[in-house]
């Protein structure tokens, strides 16, 4: 399994090559503290990404109720770090299902 | 009324809930558990001194379950012996106030530690400050017009009483108040007032016009009233009074006509034997008229009446009419506002605990990152995250009930000393 410091590597690798544009226009360290911080808005949740994988390997390790509670925490946590993450490689991402949600509902 | 779930074994699981039947006056005599069945019973002498009966009316020495609202919906402490009502405290043993009036003689009796005239089984006062009948509807005003409502209004209206005991036929005035969805709402009624003195009575041929009647019709509403927009509304009411005696006794009676949006008939010993209205709309006039068939039974609101319908004689509409409008209105609604249905669906308080305990591990860890690396360069994200779950949880704190609400207000305050140490 691969170690931290080679996934904050790769990160920052996958970084610089989708923003090189970004890196010819903004000051240095302002693209380093963008780069920094793409690298830790992907790395902060992966311990809630491990219970998520182990959980839906083993679903019948966790009951609805405790899954219920894992999965509002880990909603209320990673959503804003993917966001953030988004923001700072892709720009704006648009969210196609808001409306069908709401649509869904009705 | 009901008491939010509690923990009666102190297991950590909230396993009881209990509700409430209140009399007339507010006092809370008997108690149901979740299925219906009666827990537990209380009676009063007339000032309020409690007994408590299990379910087969022998008596308890105290509350098996803790409940504490008694009284005229009084919060009853059992050390001290008295009820807390808001501003000031009740004794029921001495039967009296234990502090005076803060209205002072505003509030219409000049014994400042009498409570309720001394006829609690006709008044109620659950604010320490003033007598109130209880199936009257009251309209508190917002806070900043308080000293309006407090102050003003009763003197307005002691001006009125002078009157109504001093001339045998007067004009009389009624204010109107009423907070609703676009604000405050003002109106006047005017009303011919025969009283005859000798007789102990009040009759009222009241003519009036009353803006809060438009007002208080939704923009939205307005399409559904027979005849199109309604612009104006005037009115007739007749209505005699037994017992006018009693009324000038109970000068401070009189005064919270002034105080809250009460119609006539919500004085108890008045009986509306007739009342009508003239409405302009905007296809033409229409006008109503009304007999209370159950006024004279204390079944208020049972009316019959007879109508002039709008102009062109149409038929009146029925809710198939209504259908099509209701559904454009709906979709218009929906369009506007998203999933009206969501946005009408209150939180529940087990919903809203289940957030708390999800959020809860997420603010420990990160606490728990921040202390074990202080310097980090991540920490401004981190306190953050944290503030932000907090403020999600503040948002949900309203939904689950003020006890357990607090001990959760509790600990968020220690997550806050932490992050800002």
């Amino acid at each position: 399994m691969p170690s931290i410091s080679q996934i904050e590597q790769l990160l920052g690798q996958v970084f610089d090559l989708a923003r090189q544009g970004l890196r010819e226009t903004l000051d240095p360290e302002e693209y380093e503290r963008r780069r920094r911080d793409f690298i830790f808005h992907m790395i902060d949740w992966r311990d809630d990404l491990e219970r998520l994988a182990d959980w839906f390997k083993h679903p019948e390790q966790l009951e609805a109720e405790s899954a219920g509670s894992f999965l509002i925490g880990f909603l209320y946590h990673v959503i804003p770090h993917l966001n953030a993450a988004g923001r700072l490689l892709l720009d704006e991402i648009g969210d196609p299902f808001v409306q069908t949600d709401r649509q869904d509902r009705v | 009324m009901a008491q939010p779930d509690r923990d009666t074994d102190g297991d950590g699981t909230l396993d009881e809930r209990l509700w409430v039947v209140q009399d007339a006056n507010y006092n809370v005599t008997v108690l149901f558990d979740n299925s219906g069945n009666v827990v537990e019973r209380y009676i009063y002498d007339p000032f309020g001194q409690v007994t408590v009966l299990d379910t087969d009316w022998t008596e308890r020495s105290g509350s098996a379950f803790a409940w504490v609202y008694l009284h005229q919906g009084g919060r009853f402490d059992a050390t001290s012996g008295l009820y807390h009502f808001r501003f000031r405290d009740y004794s029921p043993t001495l039967g009296r106030w234990t502090s005076l009036d803060p209205l002072r003689y505003d509030a219409g009796d000049v014994n400042l530690y009498r409570v309720v005239f001394n006829a609690p089984t006709v008044y109620v006062d659950p604010f320490g400050l003033d007598n109130d009948i209880p199936d009257a509807v009251a309209v508190p005003l917002p806070g900043p017009l308080l000293p309006v409502q407090n102050n003003l209004l009763p003197h307005i209206s002691r001006q009125w009483q002078r009157l109504v005991q001093e001339c045998d036929l007067i004009f009389d005035g009624e204010s109107w108040q009423a907070v609703g969805g676009r604000g405050l709402l003002l109106g006047v009624k005017a009303n011919v007032n025969a009283i005859a003195t000798t007789a102990r009575s009040l009759v009222t041929l009241g003519i009036w016009a009353e803006p809060w009647e438009v007002w208080a019709v939704d923009d939205a509403d307005r399409p559904f009233y027979e005849g199109g927009f309604l612009a104006a509304r005037f009115g007739w009411e007749l209505l005699p009074t037994a017992g006018i005696g009693k009324l000038t006794q109970a000068p401070g009676q009189m005064g919270r006509w002034g105080r809250y949006a009460l119609p006539w008939d919500a004085v108890q010993n008045t009986v509306q034997v007739g009342r009508g209205s003239w409405d302009i709309h905007q296809n033409g006039l229409s006008w109503t008229n009304g007999l209370p068939v159950g006024g004279l039974l204390g079944l208020r609101g049972n009316y019959a009446t007879w109508r002039r319908l709008p102009a062109g004689g149409a038929a009146p509409r029925t809710w198939q009419d209504f259908l099509p409008e209701a559904q454009m209105r709906l979709q218009a609604t929906k369009a506007k506002y998203g999933n009206v249905e969501a946005q009408m669906m209150a939180m529940s308080r087990k919903d809203a605990l289940k957030r708390l305990n999800g959020l809860t591990p997420k603010i420990e860890e990160h606490l728990q990152k921040i202390a074990n690396d202080p310097m980090s360069r991540d920490l401004p994200h981190w306190t953050r995250e944290v503030e932000n779950w907090i403020r999600q949880m503040e948002k949900v704190l309203p939904y689950i009930g003020d006890k357990t609400a607090a001990e959760w207000a509790a600990r968020i305050a220690e997550w806050k000393a932490r992050l800002g140490g």
